[in-house]
């Protein structure tokens, strides 16, 4: 996971309950990138990205007394950031689907073009998975969750965690094939 | 079901995801090593991994945190919220609601103490509720139980509504004509139909924003008001930021000419992009408001691919220099960014800063660059990375301004 494991968020959570908002910062600071992430790729929009993360942040603020902290605190706060994302998702999408993240031009000419390409076409593959398979990929190659903080997170057995990736795999694997064996 | 052909592809799978223990692994390794196929197998997988995780994580916004703050500061205390605040808050469909809601518990409110016309079919009830509270000796007719929505009538009947009430402030406000005449349009009787604004008014961040005087000024000018009635600016706006906007005395200028107030109302009413730029514009102290003015710059934001252009932060704030606003005015222009490749480019901070520049300013005066930009070529050439960074270099502007 691109988390610090060693930082304990229970104890920032502590803190938070017994009037040091502040402490909260230091939790938006350590989650923002993954929960933005997680967002874009399940949403494939910028806007909306930031709309779900933020609502996510502010929710779990509010509901911070009912943090067991026996969990993770990621696996809590992301269920809040997939109900958001489904919230967000019964709008009509506000932006370009999975392009609005094109910003960055490499000058060292075809291979980027080619590359930028590459991307694209894995962003889109991602998001024409169904959520359930979609969840499983991001977490694992955007959050690299092991199979057992997926399965928590998620809230689901590991063997049906191992399943989906699976066939999300699959899928994938034959959604970007003219890019496989290049 | 186990969608696993085999063992072996359970184990390539954990291998992939290094989730092997150490036994799995020695059998994994031996396997490996005496069957091509499956070596073949595994290195398709890591390749389809890495083509996968080549797209990398996206650097979170720069505001996230700072907005996610703001927000957080305008709610109440950390987990200490009873369970009907909290059941309130679910009740807030979802952002941008706090602002809607506002407005139109003031039009209730303005009903219940004026008995102003009535709110609309299907809403007997409210009315009867209301005129409660002007009947010198209080009566429910038959007509208060006739709702065609029942949480118009929750709110009429919470605390949030019987506060409002008791409040003299509110009372004086809403006592004022223009104020009632202001609020008595047909957007607001519209919203005060939808259920998730309506459900949206028990909550108590109403009464709160309805006490605030800055709110109260706002909403007691005329164009104000009507650019605030409209549902699609309320949603554009967000629940702290409405708040922070009605505050915002530079806003609350803007807003009082006539022309923003409209090209705000305009823009918001086209869902989508262009919401997002408006949001922008009004977070944005006004010189992107006062850039809403120009019908230029209204006509590009029709185009949904340059409303989304427009609408990142960074470029919000360049709505202040006047450079940038030509030379998104320009039609030309304009029209260029309706291509996908050039739409692409202006999302290069460094092109969007060039079309700030001196030389880049001749040039579009000058209407070469319009003319570039509306070749069939330009764009083509755009989708090369090495073009787009020439189109930004410097001397790229200088020889179209020559």
């Amino acid at each position: 996971m691109y988390l610090d494991q060693s930082v304990d968020d229970g104890a920032a959570v502590q803190r938070c309950l017994n009037g040091e908002p502040a402490a909260f910062e230091a939790l938006v600071g350590r989650y923002q990138q993954i929960m933005f992430n997680v967002a874009l790729r399940m949403l494939g929009d910028y806007e909306d990205a930031r709309d779900a993360a933020q609502n996510t942040f502010v929710k779990a603020y509010e509901k911070l007394g009912t943090y067991d902290p026996e969990r993770r605190f990621f696996s809590w706060i992301y269920r809040i950031l997939m109900n958001e994302c489904l919230n967000l998702r019964r709008r009509p999408a506000t932006g370009l689907l999975g392009d609005s993240e094109d910003t960055v031009m490499d000058p060292s000419g075809a291979d980027a073009v080619e590359m930028a390409e590459r991307k694209r076409d894995v962003r889109h593959a991602i998001l024409s998975l169904s959520p359930a398979y979609r969840e499983v990929i991001v977490l694992r190659h955007f959050a690299a969750l092991s199979y057992e903080q997926m399965s928590e997170a998620i809230g689901v057995p590991t063997k049906t965690v191992k399943s989906r990736l699976h066939t999300a795999r699959q899928q994938l694997a034959s959604e970007l094939a003219v890019w496989m064996h290049r | 079901m186990n969608p696993f052909p085999s063992k072996n592809d359970e184990l390539l799978q954990a291998a992939l995801d290094g989730e092997l223990s150490s036994e799995e692994r020695i059998e994994f390794e031996h396997w490996l090593g005496h069957d091509p196929n499956a070596r073949e197998r595994f290195e398709s997988m890591q390749q389809l991994t890495s083509i996968v995780e080549d797209v990398g994580l996206v650097p979170p916004p720069p505001d996230l945190a700072a907005a996610t703050a703001r927000a957080i500061s305008l709610r109440k205390t950390v987990g200490v919220r009873s369970a009907k605040s909290l059941q309130g808050e679910m009740a807030m469909a979802r952002k941008g609601m706090i602002g809607l809601a506002a407005a139109a518990a003031v039009v209730l409110v303005t009903f219940a103490i004026t008995g102003y016309p009535p709110i609309g079919k299907g809403t007997e009830g409210t009315i009867g509720q209301a005129n409660r509270y002007q009947s010198p000796q209080p009566q429910l007719a038959a007509s208060d139980v006739k709702l065609g929505d029942t949480a118009v009538q929750e709110f009429l009947q919470s605390d949030v509504f019987d506060q409002l009430m008791k409040d003299e402030s509110a009372r004086k406000l809403l006592s004022d004509a223009a104020v009632r005449q202001a609020l008595s349009n047909e957007a607001l009787d519209r919203a005060l139909r939808d259920d998730s604004v309506a459900k949206a008014l028990t909550d108590d961040s109403v009464a709160r924003l309805v006490r605030n005087d800055a709110v109260g000024r706002a909403l007691s000018d005329d164009s104000i008001s009507r650019a605030f009635a409209d549902r699609a600016v309320l949603r554009a706006m967000g629940d702290a930021a409405a708040v922070r906007m009605l505050s915002d005395e530079n806003l609350q200028r803007a807003l009082k000419d006539a022309g923003v107030a409209r090209a705000v109302a305009d823009a918001a009413r086209v869902t989508g992009a262009r919401v997002e730029a408006v949001k922008k514009a009004a977070n944005n102290d006004g010189a992107m408001a006062s850039a809403l003015k120009n019908s230029a710059v209204m006509k590009a934001l029709d185009n949904d691919a340059v409303a989304s252009v427009l609408a990142h932060d960074r470029l919000a704030a360049m709505f202040a220099d006047k450079a940038f606003v030509n030379a998104i005015s320009d039609p030309a222009i304009a029209n260029a960014l309706r291509s996908e490749a050039v739409y692409r480019s202006m999302s290069v901070d460094a092109i969007r800063s060039a079309l700030r520049g001196d030389a880049m300013q001749r040039a579009i005066s000058s209407g070469a660059l319009a003319r570039a930009l509306n070749s069939n070529a330009l764009p083509q050439a755009l989708k090369n990375d090495v073009f787009g960074r020439t189109l930004m270099s410097p001397k790229f502007a200088a020889a179209l301004a020559n």
